[in-house]
């Protein structure tokens, strides 16, 4: 294996708890030369449900204890809860490269205004609206009604941000509410960097059509950050010295090239919570021999399948983001000890969801985390509804796309 | 100019940015690690170098591995700029 896997291979063998429980059962540490990378078993978020702490090397755990490492938690696409931790100077390194990107495709630097919208930004109860941090205005996704979409419209209006890093079904809520009422475009936005979903061309045109500036696809995951960038010429290339991406069919052997599989990644930059052979759970195409114009030789990942957040859908019509329960999962998480593993709402009718959940401990009062959770909706058109809970051993991802999506509606709307 | 020379620059600019004290040794020679730049330092100090030098950083280098030794960034340097000569 070449020199940056075997250096992060060999540091999770020596130094994390996880790895070296996992790897032990397969090769002694002395063999990690001899050892093709392929070799290595493969790992799932499910492994590391019940603790993702056991990734972290003891070196780490004083700035763990301090909380001097940076958290965020990852649940919004799969529906199962992990915390993940990264150093300052890890992050630093592993953004490098996109910022590097953002500049030289696009002319945007990491000093420049930027608007973002978020899940959760507070632990429990009391999430602002919108934090001004420097020269970053994000918003809350909740609540995102005409009126409050009104309101961000105007904020945004003053603030002038240069660009937006948004999933793409925000950037369309905000579209459509400018187009319906017939608002200005902003003008100081001059690029929108779209990410967290799957983006599709009649999403990207409608955005682009509304803001008339430039859009860019960027795949990530908290776990090692960027994946794969957009070109100016289209591509997604992978950001390949922060992450190594594998395309792997359900055997776990490489699958051939350009052939679809499930994508697994490899950061080259997280020594906090190294992630190796590890299943994003999103599937794709990977494409080493190709001849972009831009320059970049690094693999072009096409993805297929990805990260779809449906929208919860009113009766009046309008349209909530899903992320609103990953919120409130999240949040009964850090109000109750985490008892929620895994995850998947279904919307039944306008105002019936039922809540799936399989559960860390086998004594959750159910009754009070229902409680808990309906008070932690931030979704004041929600506060009506009819929410009941299942407790399940364990949820399985679509027969079809082989993904566990955590929000489906049911009454299929669109 | 060559690649110590170029170090010397560099070492400058270094300092222009974090007008630090730390002497840059043989065992603090990371921008990331020793020096503590952050993305927005990195992504300013990399058109400066272009700038001062006369070269371009490429979508294909490896910045991690540049800025986390100022020697090997230096060499790069020197490189680059003989390649642009050719």
């Amino acid at each position: 294996m070449n020199k940056e896997l075997k250096d992060i291979v060999d540091y999770a063998y020596n130094n994390s708890p996880f790895y070296k429980s996992l790897y032990s059962k397969y090769f002694d540490k002395s063999m990690t030369d001899k050892i093709e990378f392929s070799m290595l078993p493969l790992v799932e978020k499910k492994d590391l449900s019940d603790s993702s702490l056991r990734l972290i090397p003891e070196k780490w755990y004083g700035d763990f204890v301090e909380h001097k490492l940076a958290k965020y938690a990852t649940s919004g696409s799969t529906g199962i809860c992990l915390d993940i931790y990264w150093s300052q100077e890890n992050l630093n390194r592993s953004l490098l490269g996109l910022w590097y990107l953002r500049k030289k495709y696009y002319n945007i630097s990491p000093g420049d205004k930027c608007c973002t919208f978020y899940s959760n930004r507070r632990e429990g109860y009391d999430e602002p609206k919108q934090i001004q941090e420097g020269n970053y205005l994000s918003f809350s996704k909740s609540n995102l009604d005409a009126e409050r979409l009104y309101e961000i419209y105007n904020m945004m209006s003053a603030f002038m941000p240069h660009y937006l890093i948004v999933e793409p079904s925000i950037a369309l809520l905000l579209s459509e509410y400018m187009k319906k009422n017939k608002l200005d475009k902003i003008e100081s936005i001059k690029y929108i960097e779209l990410t967290g979903e799957f983006l599709n061309d009649s999403v990207r045109k409608e955005i682009e059509e509304c803001f008339e500036c430039i859009t860019a696809n960027q795949y990530g995951a908290y776990e090692v950050n960027s994946i794969a960038f957009e070109c100016p010429e289209g591509n997604m290339h992978c950001m390949k010295h922060n992450v190594y991406v594998e395309i792997l069919d359900e055997t776990g052997n490489k699958s051939e090239e350009s052939i679809e599989g499930d994508i697994y990644v490899t950061s080259l930059t997280n020594y906090v919570m190294p992630f190796i052979r590890y299943k994003i759970g999103d599937r794709g195409r990977l494409y080493t021999s190709h001849c972009c114009k831009c320059g970049n030789s690094a693999p072009i990942l096409k993805l297929t399948n990805g990260r779809c957040n449906d929208f919860i859908i009113c009766e009046d019509g309008s349209r909530i983001h899903s992320s609103v329960f990953v919120k409130a999962v999240e949040n009964t998480n850090k109000v109750m000890g985490k008892p929620i593993i895994q995850y998947q709402i279904h919307q039944i009718t306008y105002d019936h969801f039922v809540v799936k959940l399989v559960l860390a401990y086998d004594d959750v009062d159910m009754q009070t985390l229902a409680k808990t959770f309906g008070r932690l909706l931030d979704e004041e058109r929600l506060y009506h509804s009819n929410i009941t809970f299942e407790r399940y051993e364990e949820l399985f991802p679509d027969d079809n796309t082989g993904k566990l999506y955590y929000f489906i509606n049911e009454m299929h709307m669109f | 100019m060559n690649v110590f020379d170029i170090k010397q620059m560099i070492i400058e600019i270094i300092y222009e940015f974090k007008q630090t004290d730390l002497d840059i040794t043989e065992n603090s020679r990371s921008l990331i690690k020793d020096y503590k730049f952050d993305s927005l330092m990195l992504i300013d100090f990399i058109s400066e170098i272009e700038e001062k030098f006369g070269i371009l950083f490429e979508v294909d280098d490896d910045l991690n591995l540049l800025f986390d030794d100022i020697n090997i960034l230096a060499e790069f340097v020197f490189n680059r700029r003989m390649k642009n000569n050719e």
